[in-house]
């Protein structure tokens, strides 16, 4: 191991390479997973933010619309009753 | 009312489904890069193996001292995929807390779906004519009996009661097409079907052409056979989905009477 060939050298030099190439491969992988991994997970945040306004804001409005719904229904019912009395009156 | 409701729902429940579609992409990101990973530490390995030739020693060195980088990597890469892995579920579980907050107004509108295609009856207008009750007391009689004729009686008495149990489990009966009808009736509002696929469904994989009602039970297998997995995907766990199939199914059930 102490003398080395030109042959050797090269051999040596091409695992270098070749480790270095799987340090640089293993680097990259996880840097492109951390960013494809905010840029998701960010994307699905704010989504998730926007949706959870949205079913605020849907609540709010379905019941409002359900209250006066109701009312007219009410009214409705109350105005065929009080019909119904006058004719018998 | 309902159409209100459908209408203004009907975008959230989108934004939900499509939410779910990217979470599932963001868990499959994690998979490839648990796939890569695996990738990498085989290349690891025959790497190691190598500098086991190496020429020399100031070599086996460097390369030593890559590999501890690059197993300083991976260490970092399985850190980040703990705390991905942590994050998705967290999404999920707010996605699930959004869902949840849509029911009150998705059982409303099954709710009104059903009401609306119930069919109503008006009690007929003008006076009528009043039927006096049958309060007349009636004797309770009956023949004697003696010991051989009572013992007989109840044989064929324990015998009819085994009838009524085979009648009972027989239960109601429907074809696919009318069950899917009542289903329809019930939550089209939510799930809506076609009859006539779910008939042609059934017949086929029974292998009959002319196809007689069937029993309850069976025809919710079926359902389950055909509509499961569809089912399934407007949700976000598989347990909740059927959790969530079960207690419709079961108040259909109720509700037929069977």
């Amino acid at each position: 191991m102490s003398e080395d060939t030109p042959k050797q050298s090269t051999d040596q030099s091409d695992l270098i390479k070749e480790a270095n190439q799987l340090l640089e491969d293993t680097r990259e992988a996880n840097q492109r997973f951390l960013a494809e991994m905010e840029v998701l997970t960010k994307g699905v945040e704010e989504e998730l933010i926007e949706a959870g306004k949205e079913i605020d804001r849907l609540d709010v409005e379905l019941a409002q619309f359900e209250k006066e719904a109701v009312d007219k229904m009410d009214a409705a019912v109350l105005d065929f009753i009080a019909g119904d009395e006058e004719e018998e009156e | 009312m309902s159409e209100r409701i459908r209408d203004r729902l009907e975008p959230y429940e989108e934004r939900i489904r499509d939410l779910e579609g990217r979470i599932g992409r963001i868990r499959e990101r994690i998979e490839n890069f648990e796939e890569m990973k695996s990738r990498l530490a085989k290349r690891l390995r025959e790497l190691e193996e190598k500098k086991k030739r190496a020429v020399s020693r100031s070599e086996a060195k460097i390369i030593q001292g890559i590999i501890e980088e690059i197993k300083k990597e991976q260490k970092k890469a399985r850190g980040y995929v703990r705390q991905k892995a942590g994050v998705v579920r967290r999404l999920e579980k707010r996605l699930t807390r959004q869902h949840k907050k849509a029911a009150p107004w998705r059982n409303k509108l099954n709710e009104f779906h059903r009401i609306s295609q119930r069919e109503v009856t008006y009690w007929e207008t003008g006076e009528r004519e009043a039927v006096p009750l049958n309060v007349e007391r009636r004797g309770v009689t009956g023949p004697k009996y003696s010991s051989e004729e009572k013992a007989g009686l109840e044989k064929s008495a324990s015998y009819s009661s085994d009838e009524g149990y085979e009648r009972k489990e027989a239960g109601k009966r429907l074809s696919p097409a009318e069950y899917i009808k009542e289903w329809n009736r019930y939550f089209g509002g939510e799930f809506p079907l076609d009859p006539e696929e779910f008939e042609r469904g059934v017949k086929g994989a029974l292998k009959t052409g002319e196809l007689e009602s069937m029993s309850i039970p069976d025809l919710e297998n079926f359902f389950r056979l055909f509509y499961g997995k569809r089912w399934e995907s407007r949700y976000l766990t598989r347990r909740g989905a059927e959790k969530e199939l079960n207690k419709r199914l079961r108040s259909l059930r109720v509700y037929l009477n069977a």
